[in-house]
């Protein structure tokens, strides 16, 4: 009997808690996953958010590429974030895997950089609202190059000239692997990674890393390893270290660096990336955004938070500041002036928007091989490796 | 043993003496309230289509309450908290894993079934014919949990509306009362309701507004959920979720079925030649994602076995995890134990400050150790390589990260600078523990320093460190640490294999499974990690064997 009684009594209890732990909240709460230069510029900001509507930002610090890794478990499991920001290479594997709601800015579509919107686009449908967009240009010594080289075979001249007269260690250097920053070259040489559609998307059955542009490439790049112009095994770190010593002239890189070259005291400047027999260079142009959560428990209050505080001048100018990315929204970007973004933008003018989908991830695993393999064995043939990695990328567009 | 049971079994009439009731009563409460958070994170977790997990949390529930129910489970009270979290960290992450390796989870089947219907279902469009509208909210004065939308054409065709649950109202047949329309042409008031400001409606937007159906039964208004501040509209549901399980597409009339967990398009109005589902222009309709995981079978070890992208790296990696772990200890027991027999002579000055020192890199946690050895070998601006290099006779250093030789050379050199300390410790321990008294007997016989170590220190210091010696093996098995950070598994193999030189099992099945630039296929991954556990587990058996078999041999010695 008193064991029953003991069991009633549980069970009265359960009850009894049950209704405490389902209370509603009063006030809405958005629980934002930024990196750490834009959670501060969240916290700032977001106050003036907070009490206009009446709303609650939470912002948990993460990681940037953890933001994208943890997503995919936290989200479904209902852990997870209303809003992330992340970079547009990841909408295609977010989309694909029901992680991102769309977004539809109306015609405010208009104030962005067209380019940042096509970042975020993804079959019709776009997936972030824009925050900065960057991209890649070719930085040089002012003092060991006082006038950037236009054409690839110029850097080579300069180069041989720089390091026969001593004056610096290597004239132009890269690192290795690495399709992003290999793409200006391989584009100069008339290669390309995914050919376009008649809609101007990508076309993920257009794979043209085996082409004859993409294998010149490769060549040359050999070339001048065998040359002892460019030195092998180099990482983006020791790579950075030698521009920034002044050892070497010449490095393709973006604006994540323009601080750091800065407090290094190195006198450098920005051109646009040198042309070769396939016309310009073309950097990618990629671009970052806030993106909302499908698993978000207030969807409609995280669009709007999205339209109306990350879409707008101050919030843009603040993460510039922070983040020393050119803004996304038109009228902020109008209002930076930065001699070195300038720069970057013009380089930007032959520039295409990095792909985001799906078969990406093969290119960024095979492509980096095949381009890795290539430069530490000069004597490896390119034509074979670029085959290989262009049959990997064609399964992987395959079956999606 | 009488008395024993007897103090075990307390009579169950103490449960509810007077002493201890305030102490049940307090159990009972605390037992509630665990009971509560179950109900709720189970009920939580089959929303969620977690199922196997819901299980798990259930039957640990009830074991919870029967063990502080029951006064004969007595003692597992004390176990409840460590078998909860063993069972829930340990052996639920062992089952899953098994039953992960039989299904297809992966990139775009990463949802349960649940979730990715609650996500395809949640989508919406604007049938042709309809318009969108730009909004105010409207709060009625009687009550205050009855809202409307002032609704005024985007394309400034045609009349705003008044949109109510259950009624909407053209702007023609609308009393406006004492209002006026404002420069926006929206009523500054309504007789009964009041006009609410845009900011006061933000935070209401997911509690109240999406949840509200404004205007008549068959033509309602919704806040377009991609852009709800700025419009609404008679939005409608995309898909719809047939009873047999496929989906409807309410915009293009084509129907959906779940393929191995994938929207597949089996029926629309447009189709070609091959019998495939097309858009109006003719081009073959895609599958729709997200997809969910379910469960394929032997299809994952078909592919392990039958694929020769798959196959071809996956013995390779298989002969280096074997070669790397047994390189590693043998290397590092041979180095260690010489050392520990240099130490071990008595006349050896400051050996105590020596053997301290040995001990350092044990002590650095191993991935400061191995990222300091990545700087020193970096092929252009190691340490190492600029040194060789400025030697007279050496052009070029060894390519530490770039040679699928050096590459392997390079990380047993760090697992030799990692492992023999521990090879040092342990030897140093057995051989001080070795009896003195059969030395001078072997000496007495004539042994040289050799012998007496071939002969008698070897055979007793095996015994002792022989299990320890294989513990050792299976934890450089997948010693994932050093080979990841020294060189992500890399040098690649070649632009179509997904593994590098380095890679042993565990990393290569990190990179299957959470590498970001391969996409990620945990299904697979899982049958990989399957196989590992099976080689692990077989050196652990051997391990218990030999055990046994050498403490039967130092008995006899």
């Amino acid at each position: 009997m008193k064991k029953h009684l003991a069991l009633l009594l549980v069970i009265a209890l359960v009850l009894g808690a049950l209704p405490a732990m389902t209370s509603a909240q009063e006030t809405p709460t958005l629980l934002i996953w930024a990196d750490e230069t834009r959670a501060a510029v969240i916290e700032e900001l977001g106050v003036a958010f907070e009490e206009e509507y009446g709303v609650d930002l939470v912002v948990q610090q993460l990681g940037f590429g953890d933001i994208r890794d943890q997503l995919r478990i936290a989200g479904p499991a209902g852990e997870g974030p209303d809003i992330i920001i992340g970079a547009h290479d990841w909408v295609g594997e977010l989309v694909t895997n029901g992680l991102l709601a769309p977004i539809d800015l109306g015609e405010r579509v208009e104030e962005f950089a067209p380019v940042a919107i096509t970042a975020f686009s993804w079959e019709g449908e776009l997936y972030g609202v824009p925050y900065a967009v960057e991209n890649v240009g070719f930085f040089y010594n002012t003092e060991l190059v006082p006038t950037p080289p236009a054409t690839w075979d110029e850097v080579v001249e300069v180069s041989k000239a720089l390091m026969e007269e001593g004056k610096a260690k290597y004239g132009f250097i890269r690192q290795e692997g690495d399709p992003y920053h290999f793409y200006p070259i391989q584009t100069a040489f008339g290669g390309y990674i995914f050919g376009l559609t008649e809609e101007g998307d990508y076309n993920a059955q257009d794979v043209g890393v085996d082409n004859e542009g993409s294998i010149a490439a490769l060549k040359w790049l050999q070339g001048l390893l065998k040359d002892g112009l460019i030195p092998s095994g180099l990482d983006g770190g020791a790579a950075e270290a030698l521009f920034q010593d002044g050892e070497a002239a010449m490095y393709i890189t973006g604006p994540w660096n323009i601080q750091r070259f800065l407090d290094a005291g190195v006198p450098f400047d920005i051109a646009p990336i040198p042309a070769g027999p396939g016309g310009p260079g073309r950097p990618f142009i990629g671009a970052q955004a806030f993106m909302i959560s499908a698993f978000s428990q207030n969807p409609l209050l995280a669009q709007a938070f999205l339209t109306e505080w990350v879409a707008s001048e101050e919030t843009q100018l603040a993460l510039y500041e922070k983040g020393n990315r050119a803004p996304a929204l038109l009228s902020a970007q109008a209002k930076v002036e930065d001699p070195y973004l300038a720069a970057l933008a013009v380089a930007a003018e032959a520039g295409q928007p990095m792909p985001g989908i799906p078969a990406m991830s093969a290119v960024w695993s095979a492509w980096t091989d095949a381009i890795t393999l290539a430069m530490q064995n000069p004597d490896a043939d390119a034509a074979e490796l670029a085959a290989k990695a262009a049959e990997t990328i064609r399964a992987a567009a395959a079956a999606e | 043993m009488e008395t024993a049971r007897g103090a075990l079994s307390r009579p169950p009439a103490a449960l509810f003496s007077s002493r201890s009731l305030l102490i049940t009563v307090l159990r009972l409460i605390a037992l509630a309230l665990i009971d509560a958070f179950a109900i709720w994170f189970v009920t939580r977790l089959v929303n969620d289509g977690e199922y196997l997990l819901a299980i798990f949390a259930a039957v640990i529930t009830v074991a919870i309450n029967v063990a502080f129910l029951f006064e004969g489970m007595y003692p597992y009270r004390w176990f409840a908290p460590g078998l909860t979290l063993l069972i829930l960290m340990i052996i639920y992450p062992t089952i899953f894993t098994l039953y992960v390796a039989f299904t297809n989870y992966k990139d775009g089947n990463l949802l349960t079934r649940v979730q990715a219907e609650d996500v395809l279902l949640s989508r919406t469009f604007l049938p042709e014919d309809a318009k969108t509208y730009s909004w105010t909210a409207f709060r009625s004065l009687e009550d205050p949990n009855r809202w409307a939308l002032w609704l005024i054409p985007t394309d400034g065709e045609g009349e705003a509306l008044f949109a109510e649950p259950g009624q909407a109202t053209p702007l023609s047949e609308i009393d406006l009362g004492e209002n006026t329309l404002d420069e926006d042409g929206i009523p500054t008031g309504l007789p009964g309701w009041e006009r609410v400001p845009f900011a006061k409606t933000i935070a209401i937007l997911d509690s109240v507004l999406a949840k509200t159906e404004f205007g008549e039964e068959d033509e309602k208004f919704m806040l377009n959920p991609k852009n709800p501040t700025k419009q609404a509209g008679r939005f409608e549901r995309k898909y719809t979720l047939n009873d047999d399980g496929t989906l409807y597409d309410n915009e293009t009339g084509v129907t959906y079925k779940a393929i191995r967990g994938t929207y597949t398009p089996v029926d629309g109005p447009y189709k070609n030649a091959q019998g495939q589902v097309t858009d109006a222009e003719g081009q073959p309709l895609p599958v729709i994602r997200p997809g969910y995981y379910v469960p394929i079978g032997l299809d994952n070890f078909k592919r392990l076995i039958e694929s020769d992208k798959i196959r071809g790296p996956f013995i390779r990696v298989f002969l280096w995890t074997f070669a790397h772990a047994f390189f590693t200890v043998f290397i590092t027991f041979w180095f260690g134990l010489f050392l520990a027999l240099l130490l071990n002579v008595r006349f050896t000055p400051g050996r105590a400050v020596l053997r301290t020192l040995l001990l350092v890199p044990y002590a650095m946690p191993a991935f400061i150790s191995v990222l300091v050895w990545k700087g020193l070998l970096n092929e252009q601006l190691g340490v190492i390589n600029k040194f060789l290099t400025s030697l007279p006779f050496i052009d070029t250093g060894p390519r530490w990260t770039s040679s699928a030789l050096w590459v392997k050379v390079a990380i047993l050199l760090i697992q030799l600078w990692l492992g023999f300390p521990y090879m040092m410790l342990i030897t140093t321990g057995a051989l001080q523990s070795l009896p003195g008294d059969i030395y001078e007997a072997a000496r007495v016989d004539g042994a040289n320093a050799f012998q007496q170590f071939r002969h008698l220190t070897l055979p007793m210091l095996l015994v002792a460190v022989g299990p320890l010696l294989i513990a050792s093996f299976a934890f450089n098995f997948n010693n994932f640490t050093i080979v990841e950070l020294f060189n992500k598994g890399g040098p690649p193999i070649s632009p179509d294999q997904p593994a590098g030189h380095s890679d042993i099992l565990i990393t290569y099945t990190y990179e299957l499974a959470f590498g970001s630039g391969r996409g990620a296929d945990y299904g697979f991954a899982s049958t990989i990690t399957l196989v590992i556990f099976l080689i692990v587990a077989l050196i652990t058996v051997f391990n218990f064997r030999f055990t046994r078999s050498w403490e039967e041999i130092s008995e006899n010695v």
